[in-house]
C-alpha cells in the first residue's frame, strides 16, 4: 500500500505553548505532593495505571505529561489520534484549549477520507475492525458523546469536572501521573519529560503482536544541534519550534501545519486563563520548570521568596551554565578531541556524559584516568581503550606538534609517562581489561617511536625524552620493571591473552630491549621470561595440527636484540638457543610450516647466530650441526632460494663464523671453530660460485659475498699456507677480470652514482640537523656506503701484505679517483656537525656508522696507493679520525700510531720544515704515542663492537650497539673516547695536568722518562703538524678552532698551576722554553687579529660558527667546574709568575670580549686592575676574530667602566687594553659615540679631567670610532676630524665652563 | 695536632737569610725574591708599591703553600734599576708610608685626649656608657 495506513503510529505533538501545571487542589491537603514510590519510571508507572484503569490496550502515549490546567487533563488522557471520520464522525470542535488541534485533526482525517476511494474506505475500514474488534464503533461513539457533553458543561472549566473520573477512558490515572511529574520535576531536575522519552516507543502488552512506528521521511526533523542538557529542552523528538532555531526538513509533513495550529493554542489558551491570577500566572509560565522559584510560586505562593532555609535549591540551577575554568580538552570515544563548541551541544545519547562534573559532552584526560581505575570492568576496558586510541594519535603529535593532538603538544610526555602508569596497573587484569591495558601500553610503547622498529645498531634511550626534555626521567625509565616484566612472563606463561596482544607484550619487550643495554639486561634476568618466550612463541608444537599456533619469527627478533644488547646477555640466550635448530635442521622447503614462515624463521635464525658470532659465542653450532649447515648453504645458493633475506643471513653468518676461525683463542670457549673446518667446509668456493648468479640489483648480497670473502682471505693470510697466498691467487682469478669488465665493475659503478646521488640529495635538503625526512637518504647513502666498503676490504685482503705500504700494482681495479673523490665529499659533509645539534634525529649516529668504515678502510686503501703523498695520507687520517664513531678505536689507534711514526726529521726536512734538533733527541713522537692510545682506548666495559669484526673485537666487543646520541655529544666529558674533538691533540696535555690521577702514568713503560717540556714539544709539534697539513690539502672544516687553539695554549702555561716551587731554578717553567714558546706562538698566528683584515670589520658578526671558549673547556673541565673558575686561575698564575710574558697576556685577553659574559671583565678590570699595565699587547696581535667585538656594544656595566677610568688614569695602559678602556670610556662620555650625555656622562668627564693625565684626557676627548665599517686603531682613531668636535665642546660646556676651558685647546686645534 | 707551631710563622729557624734574591737567567732585569717568615700582609704591600713605581714593569707574588711561611716575589723592571734596587726603594717608600701613617695615626688619636668627649667605637659612631645597646650586630662572641 503506498499510502500509510490510517491508523498511523502516535506522533507527540506539543500539547500547548506552555508549560503544564499539576492540579494544585488534589495536594493542597498537606502541602506536598504525596508520596509516591519511585522504583519504576515515571513511564512505566503511568502506563500501568493506564492498563488497569481501561484493561485496554495503549496506543497512545501513556500520559505523563501534565498539562498546564486542569480542563486539558480529560483531553489529555483520551487517545491523541482521532479515528478516522469514516467510522467515526470526528467529535464536534467545541472545547477551547486542545480543540483547535483536535479541530485540525479531524479537519485533516476528513480531507484524508474524503481523498479516499470508495474501495480504500473499505479496506481501511476492515483494517480497523480487524484491528480493535467490532466494538469500537461502539467505544468510539461513547468517547465521543463524553466529550460532547463535557464541552456542553464546561462553560466555565471548573476544577471539579476535572476532578471526576471521566468514563470510560479518562480514569483516575492522569493524576497520579501528573503528580509523579510534579513529584519529579523537583527530584530529577535533569531527568528527560517522559512525554519525549516515550513518544518513539510504542507501549508493548505480552500478548501483541510487535509493530514498529510507521515513519514517513516527513516524520524526521534534523536538528542543528541536540541540547545538551534534557533539562533544558527534550531531547529529540518533538517537532521543530521557533524556540530550537534553525532546523532542516527533510520534508514537509502533509497535513499539519504546525506552526499556526501553536498559534492558535496560544491564543486560546491565554484567553482561558481567567480563573486564575493572571499576574502569578504569567510569571509562573516565565519560570523554568522545576526551578525552585517555580515550586514556590506554584505550590507555595505564600512561602517567602527567598527563604533561607530552602537556600540550598538555589545553587543548583545556577551552577548550570558552569564557566570552564580552562577548555580542557574532551575526547569521543574513540579518543579524538571533540572541538569546544561541539561539547557543549551533543546530545547525551552518545554515551559522553557519564563523567561526574559539568554538562559537557566528552571525557576530558581526567575523567579517563579516573574512570580507567572504574571497578566496573567494562567501563575500565573501554576507558583503556580510549586512552590507546588517544596514546595513538598523541603519539603523531610528538613527533610533529601538528598532527596528531596538536592542542596536546607539549605534553606528550607527562602523558606517556601517565598512560603507562595506568597501563601497568591495569596489565595484570583478566580477560579484556588486561588486553585493553596491554593495547594502551603497546601504544605508548611500541607505537610510540614507531619508525625505529627495525633499528638494532644503537641504543634508544635519547628517544625516551622526545624532543622537548623537561623531565630528568624519561617515559620508558619510569616504567616499574621489576613489576611489568614478571607480569608479562606470567601472561606468556598461562597464555590466556588472545594471541594478538601476546604478540604486543613481545613487542613491548623488542622495544624495552632496544631502549638500553641495562634494560635488555633485566629483560634476561627476569625470571622464566626468556624462556616463557621461546616456549610460547617458537616451540610451538610439532607436528601441526589444526589449531596449534604458528611460531612467531618476531620473538626471534627480540632475542637478536637482547643478544646485541650486550656479552652477558647473549651468553644468556645460549641455553635455549639450542632448541632453534629446529628451524635449522629442515629446509625450508620440507619444513612443517609454509614455506615463506619457515624461511623467514631460518633467517632470523640464522641472524641470531651471527649476532652471538659477534662475541665469539656459540661458534661451535656449525660443527655440531655440520650437515645441516651443509645442506643449507647448497640450498641457499641454490637458485631454488629465493629469498634474499635468508641469501644475506646466511652470508653474514659465514663471515662471523670465518672471522672466528681466525684465531681458535679468542671465541669463548675456544676451539670452537677451525680453521681447518672453514676450509673444509668450502664455503669460499661455494660463495664465489654464488656469484655467478647474481645480477647488479643484488647489492645487498655482493656486499656480503665480498664481506665473507675479505673475511676468508685475511683468514688464510694468517692461517693459510705461505700468508694465503695461494688462496688469494685462486680468489682473485675469478675477480681480478669481473672487477676491471664484469659484473663486480657494475656493482660497484651503481653503488658510486648511488652514493653520490643519495649524498646530493642530503646536500640539498639539509639544513642545520639531520630531521627524520633524511633519515631514508642517509639509510640509502649506507647502503651504498656498504658495498663500497666491502668492495675496499675485498681489495685490502687480496692485497699481498697485510702491513700498510704502498703496492707496486693493485690486486684488481677500482675506481679509485671517484671512491676518492665521494670519501672527499662524505668526509666534508656538513651533516656530521648536523649530528649534534638538539633537532637532529637521535639515532642519525647509528646511521653514519656504514660511512666511517668506507672512510676508515678508504683510508687504508689511499696507504697502499703507490703515487699517495705521505702528507696526504696523513691529512686525510686527521679529518677521518674525527669521523670515526665508538667501535672503530681499534682502527682509530692503528691510525694514530702511524701518524705518529710517520713524523720524523727527515719527512719535516723533505718538506722544508725547520724544527729544532732538541725534539728529537728525546726519541720525537714516541713519547707522546702513550698518550694519543689511551685518548683512543676504548672503556673496557663500554667496548662496542666494530663494524669490521676482528678477532681481536669479537673477544673483548661488550656491545654490538652504539650508545645513544647523548653519550656522544662533543662537548662534554664523556666515557667514549670517539668520536673526537677537533682539539683532541691536545690530550698529552691533559694527562700532565691531571698527572695525579692519570691512568697513562701508572702504565707507562719503565724507559719513559720524558720531561713536561719535552711532552709539550712534542705534543705542539704534532698540532702543528697537524693543522699545516689540514690547511695544505684544503681540509679546512677539522682545522682547530681559535677557541680550541686558545684553550689548549692556555692547559700549556696551566702546567705551572699548583707548582710548588721552581726547584731551585733548574727546572724552569714549560711555556718559557723557547721551543714551547715558538710553537705556540706559529699556532696561534693565523688566528690573531693581524692575520686577517676582516678582524677590523664593525659591527661583529653576530652568528659565531666555532663553540665559545667555555663551551670548548667544558670537554676538559667537565660540568663541574666552570669556565670562570680556570680563568681566575689562570689570571692568579699570570699575576704571580708570568713576568709579564706576553703569550700569557695575549691569551688573558679572549674571554674580555663583549660576547662573553661581564665575569670576565669584572674578573680582570676590576679585581686585577693593577695587572692591566702589564699587558701590553699591541691591536694586532689580539687573539680574535674581531676587534670589534671588544669595543661593540658600549659597556654598560657601572663597575667595569669605573675600572677602565681607574686603570687608565693610574697607570700607564698600554696598546690594545688601553684601547678598549678610552673606547668605552670615550663612549660613556660623549654623544656623538652613542651616549646619552645625561648627569653620569658629565661625572664621567669631570673625573677624567681632575684625575686623569694630560695624554689621557688628550685621548679620552679626541678618540673617534666608526659603528659600522672598519676600525679604526690608534693613532687613526685619535686624529679624526669633523664637526662632532664642535658639539663635543658645546657637550663639554654644559659641564661647566672651566671644563670648557681646559677642552677647548684641544678641541679647536688645527 | 699537626699545626706548626705558631712561632714558626715569624721566627727565622737558624742560620736561615730572610731574603733571598735570584736573577732571573733568561728575562732581562727580573728577578725572583723570596722572603720568608712573611705572608700576603708584607707581599700585597710591596707588590702595591712596586706598581705604583713607573721604573717596573711586572711586581706579582704567589704563596705557594698556605702552611710554608715565605713568598715569591717577582720583579721585572725596564732596565734603568735593577729590581733589588727597585724592591730596595719600594721598601723604603714603604716605611715611609707607614710612618707617616703611624704619625698622623698618633696625632689624631691624641685629640681624643684634648676633645675628652665623646668615645668612639671601632666604627667612629659615638659610644655612650660603653654599653653595646642598639648595637647589636657587634660581633659579641
Amino acid at each position: 500500500m503506498s499510502q500509510p495506513s490510517l491508523v498511523g503510529s502516535i506522533l507527540e505533538r506539543k500539547p500547548a505553548g506552555k508549560p503544564s501545571t499539576p492540579p494544585s487542589q488534589t495536594t493542597t491537603k498537606t502541602g506536598f505532593p504525596a508520596v509516591q514510590h519511585r522504583s519504576q519510571s515515571a513511564f512505566a508507572r503511568a502506563r500501568q495505571n493506564a492498563q488497569k484503569a481501561t484493561g485496554q490496550r495503549l496506543r497512545d502515549v501513556p500520559v505523563v505529561q501534565p498539562s498546564s490546567s486542569l480542563k486539558n487533563e480529560i483531553l489529555q488522557s483520551k487517545p491523541v489520534p482521532l479515528p478516522p471520520a469514516s467510522i467515526l464522525p470526528s467529535p464536534a470542535a467545541s472545547q477551547r484549549d486542545p480543540d483547535a488541534w483536535r479541530n485540525s485533526m479531524e479537519e485533516e482525517n476528513l480531507r484524508r477520507v474524503e481523498a479516499m476511494t470508495e474501495e480504500e474506505r473499505e479496506q481501511e475500514r476492515a483494517e480497523i475492525l480487524e484491528k480493535f474488534g467490532p466494538h469500537v464503533a461502539e467505544v468510539l461513539r461513547k468517547a465521543r458523546e463524553a466529550r460532547e457533553a463535557k464541552q456542553k458543561a464546561d462553560g466555565e472549566g471548573s476544577q471539579e469536572v476535572g476532578a471526576q473520573p471521566s468514563p470510560p477512558s479518562s480514569p483516575s490515572r492522569p493524576r497520579i501521573g501528573e503528580r509523579t511529574r510534579s513529584f519529579n520535576s523537583i527530584m530529577r531536575p535533569s531527568s528527560p519529560p517522559s512525554s519525549s522519552a516515550s513518544s518513539s516507543r510504542p507501549p508493548s502488552r505480552a500478548d501483541r503482536k510487535i509493530r514498529f512506528a510507521d515513519i514517513t521521511p516527513g516524520d524526521i526533523h534534523v536538528y542543528e544541534s541536540a541540547p545538551p542538557s534534557p533539562r533544558r529542552k527534550a531531547l529529540a523528538l518533538p517537532s521543530p519550534s521557533d524556540s530550537d532555531g534553525p532546523t532542516i526538513s527533510l520534508g514537509e509533513w502533509k497535513g499539519s501545519s504546525q506552526k499556526s495550529l501553536r498559534r492558535r493554542e496560544e491564543t486560546t489558551e491565554a484567553a482561558q486563563d481567567e480563573g486564575r491570577d493572571v499576574k502569578t500566572e504569567v510569571k509562573v509560565a516565565d519560570l523554568e520548570e522545576g526551578t525552585p522559584e517555580y515550586i514556590r510560586q506554584r505550590f507555595f505562593p505564600s512561602a517567602p521568596a527567598h527563604d533561607p532555609s530552602v537556600q540550598w535549591m538555589q545553587a543548583a540551577p545556577e551552577e548550570e551554565p558552569e564557566p570552564e575554568a580552562e577548555p580542557t580538552i574532551r575526547f569521543d570515544l574513540s579518543g579524538s578531541p571533540i572541538p569546544a563548541d561541539l561539547s557543549s551541544k551533543l546530545p547525551t545519547h552518545l554515551g559522553l556524559h557519564h563523567h561526574a562534573e559539568g554538562s559537557h559532552a566528552g571525557y576530558t584526560l581526567d575523567d579517563i584516568f579516573l574512570l580507567s581505575r572504574s571497578t566496573v570492568p567494562a567501563q575500565r576496558a573501554s576507558m583503556l581503550s580510549v586512552l590507546a586510541k588517544i596514546a595513538h594519535k598523541l603519539a603523531r603529535t610528538s613527533a610533529d606538534s601538528k598532527k596528531g593532538i596538536p592542542e596536546l603538544a607539549g605534553q606528550e610526555l607527562p602523558l606517556r609517562k601517565r598512560m603507562l602508569a595506568t597501563g601497568v596497573e591495569a596489565m595484570s587484569e583478566r580477560a579484556s581489561v588486561g588486553a585493553r591495558a596491554v593495547e594502551l601500553l603497546w601504544e605508548c610503547i611500541v607505537w610510540w617511536d614507531d619508525v625505529i622498529r627495525d633499528l638494532d645498531g644503537v641504543e634508544l634511550r635519547d628517544l625516551d625524552l622526545g624532543t622537548t626534555a623537561t623531565s630528568s626521567e624519561g617515559a620508558l625509565a619510569s616504567l616499574p620493571l621489576d613489576y611489568m616484566l614478571p607480569q608479562i612472563a606470567n601472561a606468556f606463561a598461562v597464555g590466556d591473552f588472545p594471541p594478538e596482544t601476546l604478540v604486543q607484550l613481545l613487542e613491548i619487550l623488542h622495544r624495552l630491549a632496544q631502549h638500553s643495554n641495562a634494560m635488555a639486561t633485566t629483560i634476561v634476568s627476569t625470571k622464566g621470561l626468556i624462556a616463557n618466550t621461546f616456549q610460547r612463541f617458537l616451540l610451538t608444537p610439532i607436528p601441526l595440527a589444526d589449531d596449534t599456533p604458528l611460531p612467531t619469527p618476531f620473538a626471534l627478533t627480540f632475542l637478536r636484540i637482547v643478544a646485541l644488547s650486550s656479552r652477558e646477555n647473549a651468553s644468556a640466550l645460549l641455553d635455549p638457543a639450542d632448541s632453534l635448530l629446529r628451524f635449522v635442521i629442515s629446509l625450508p622447503t620440507a619444513s612443517p610450516f609454509p614455506v615463506g614462515l619457515a624461511t623467514t624463521l631460518l633467517s632470523e635464525t640464522l641472524r641470531l647466530y651471527a649476532a652471538f658470532a659477534s662475541y665469539g659465542l656459540y661458534a661451535h653450532i656449525a660443527t655440531t650441526a655440520q650437515e645441516h649447515f651443509l645442506q643449507l648453504n647448497r640450498y641457499v645458493l641454490s637458485p631454488q632460494c629465493l629469498s634474499v633475506n635468508l641469501r644475506s643471513a646466511w652470508l653474514e653468518l659465514i663471515e662471523a663464523w670465518i672471522v672466528c676461525a681466525h684465531d681458535p683463542h679468542r671465541t669463548t670457549p675456544t676451539h670452537e671453530i677451525l680453521w681447518s673446518q672453514v676450509v673444509g667446509w668450502g664455503w669460499i668456493d661455494d660463495i664465489l660460485a654464488a656469484r655467478e648468479r647474481l645480477t647488479v640489483q643484488d647489492e645487498e648480497l655482493w656486499r656480503r659475498i665480498w664481506e665473507a670473502s675479505a673475511a676468508f682471505l685475511e683468514g688464510a693470510r694468517i692461517n693459510g699456507l705461505r700468508g694465503g697466498e695461494e688462496e688469494r691467487a685462486s680468489a682473485l682469478a675469478i675477480l681480478k677480470e669481473s672487477f676491471s669488465s664484469g659484473v663486480e665493475q657494475r656493482v660497484v659503478a651503481v653503488a658510486l652514482e648511488g652514493a653520490r646521488t643519495a649524498l646530493g640529495k642530503l646536500s640539498s635538503g639539509l639544513r642545520q640537523a639531520i630531521l627524520a625526512s633524511d633519515v631514508p637518504v642517509l639509510q640509502e647513502l649506507g647502503r651504498h656506503a656498504n658495498t663500497l666498503a666491502a668492495a675496499t676490504r675485498l681489495f685490502l685482503a687480496c692485497a699481498p701484505r697485510a702491513t700498510p705500504e704502498s703496492l707496486p700494482e693493485p690486486p684488481f681495479i677500482l675506481p679509485f679517483a671517484e671512491l676518492s673523490s665521494l670519501c672527499a665529499a662524505i668526509t666534508n659533509h656538513p651533516f656530521w656537525t648536523g649530528l649534534y645539534t638538539p633537532e637532529s634525529t637521535l639515532y642519525a649516529h647509528a646511521l653514519c656508522r656504514p660511512l666511517s668504515s668506507l672512510l676508515s678502510r678508504y683510508l687504508r686503501l689511499v696507504r697502499t696507493m703507490p703515487n699517495t703523498a705521505l702528507d696526504l695520507w696523513m691529512a686525510q687520517a686527521f679529518a677521518i679520525l674525527c669521523r670515526l664513531f665508538p667501535g672503530d678505536e681499534d682502527f682509530a689507534q692503528r691510525t694514530a700510531i702511524g701518524i705518529a711514526e710517520t713524523i720524523t726529521q727527515d719527512f719535516l726536512r723533505l718538506r722544508g720544515w725547520n724544527v729544532p734538533e732538541a725534539v728529537w733527541d728525546r726519541g720525537g713522537m714516541a713519547i707522546i704515542t702513550p698518550f694519543l692510545k689511551y685518548a683512543l682506548r676504548p672503556t673496557p666495559e663500554l667496548r662496542v663492537g666494530s663494524v669490521w669484526k676482528t678477532p681481536q673485537s669479537i673477544s673483548i666487543a661488550a656491545t654490538q650497539r652504539l650508545p645513544p646520541l647523548s653519550a656522544l655529544t662533543p662537548n662534554e666529558r664523556r666515557d667514549h673516547a670517539l668520536p673526537l674533538a677537533k682539539d683532541w691533540l691536545f690530550s698529552p696535555l691533559d694527562h700532565l695536568l691531571r698527572s695525579g690521577e692519570s691512568e697513562v702514568f701508572k702504565n707507562l713503560p719503565e724507559s719513559w722518562d720524558a720531561s713536561e717540556a719535552e711532552v709539550v714539544r712534542a705534543t705542539l709539534l704534532l698540532i702543528r703538524v697537524s693543522q699545516e697539513v689540514l690547511q695544505y690539502h684544503q681540509l679546512s672544516g677539522f682545522l682547530m678552532s681559535r677557541e680550541e687553539a686558545v684553550f689548549g695554549c692556555m692547559k700549556v702555561f696551566m702546567l705551572e698551576h699548583g707548582q710548588q716551587e721552581p726547584s731551585g731554578g733548574s727546572q724552569e717553567e714549560v711555556f718559557r722554553d723557547t721551543i714551547v714558546e715558538r710553537f705556540m706562538t706559529d699556532l696561534l698566528a693565523p688566528f690573531s687579529a693581524s692575520a686577517s683584515q676582516k678582524s677590523l670589520r664593525t659591527p661583529p658578526p653576530s652568528i659565531h660558527t666555532s663553540d665559545s671558549i667555555d663551551v670548548v673547556a667544558k670537554r676538559f673541565l667537565g660540568s663541574a667546574v666552570p669556565f670562570y673558575q680556570w680563568y681566575t686561575d689562570f689570571v692568579g698564575l699570570y699575576d704571580s709568575i708570568s713576568f709579564a710574558h706576553p703569550l700569557f697576556a695575549r691569551l688573558l685577553l679572549p674571554p674580555l670580549s663583549m660576547r662573553y659574559p661581564v665575569d670576565y671583565r669584572k674578573y680582570l678590570w676590576a679585581d686585577f686592575n693593577h695587572v692591566m699595565r702589564t699587558i701590553r699587547v699591541p691591536p694586532e696581535a689580539v687573539i680574535t676574530g674581531s676587534i670589534a667585538e671588544y669595543l661593540w656594544p658600549v659597556e654598560v656595566d657601572a663597575e667595569v667602566v669605573g675600572a677602565y677610568l681607574r686603570a687608565l688614569v693610574k697607570g700607564s695602559l698600554d696598546g690594545f687594553v688601553r684601547l678598549v678602556a678610552v673606547h668605552h670610556i670615550s663612549c660613556k662620555i660623549w654623544p656623538d659615540l652613542g651616549s646619552d650625555g645625561e648627569e653620569k656622562a658629565q661625572k664621567l668627564l669631570r673625573a677624567v679631567i681632575d684625575q686623569g693625565g694630560h695624554d689621557v684626557v688628550r685621548d679620552v676627548v679626541l678618540y673617534r670610532q666608526n659603528r659600522v665599517g672598519t676600525i679604526m686603531l690608534p693613532p687613526a682613531c685619535f686624529k679624526q676630524q669633523g664637526e662632532w668636535k664642535a658639539s663635543r665642546l658645546e657637550f663639554a660646556g654644559r659641564c661647566g665652563a672651566e671644563v670648557r676651558e681646559r677642552l677647548k685647546g684641544l678641541l679647536e686645534g688645527q | 695536632m699537626n699545626a706548626p707551631n705558631r712561632y714558626e710563622l715569624y721566627v727565622l729557624e737558624e742560620g736561615e737569610r730572610p731574603v733571598e734574591v735570584t736573577e732571573d737567567t733568561k728575562i732581562p732585569n727580573a728577578a725572583t725574591i723570596k722572603i720568608v717568615k712573611q705572608d700576603h700582609t708584607l707581599a700585597n704591600l710591596l707588590r702595591s708599591q712596586l706598581l705604583s713605581m713607573p721604573q717596573v714593569l711586572f711586581a706579582g707574588y704567589k704563596v705557594p703553600h698556605p702552611l710554608h711561611p715565605y713568598f715569591l716575589l717577582k720583579i721585572q723592571t725596564d732596565g734603568s734599576v735593577t729590581p733589588t734596587q727597585v724592591l730596595e726603594t719600594a721598601c723604603t717608600k714603604l716605611i715611609g708610608t707607614i710612618a707617616t701613617l703611624e704619625a698622623k695615626f698618633k696625632r689624631e688619636f691624641t685629640f681624643k685626649d684634648v676633645d675628652g668627649g665623646v668615645q668612639e667605637d671601632a666604627y667612629g659612631a659615638p659610644v655612650t656608657g660603653g654599653s653595646f645597646e642598639g648595637n647589636s650586630y657587634v660581633d659579641l662572641f
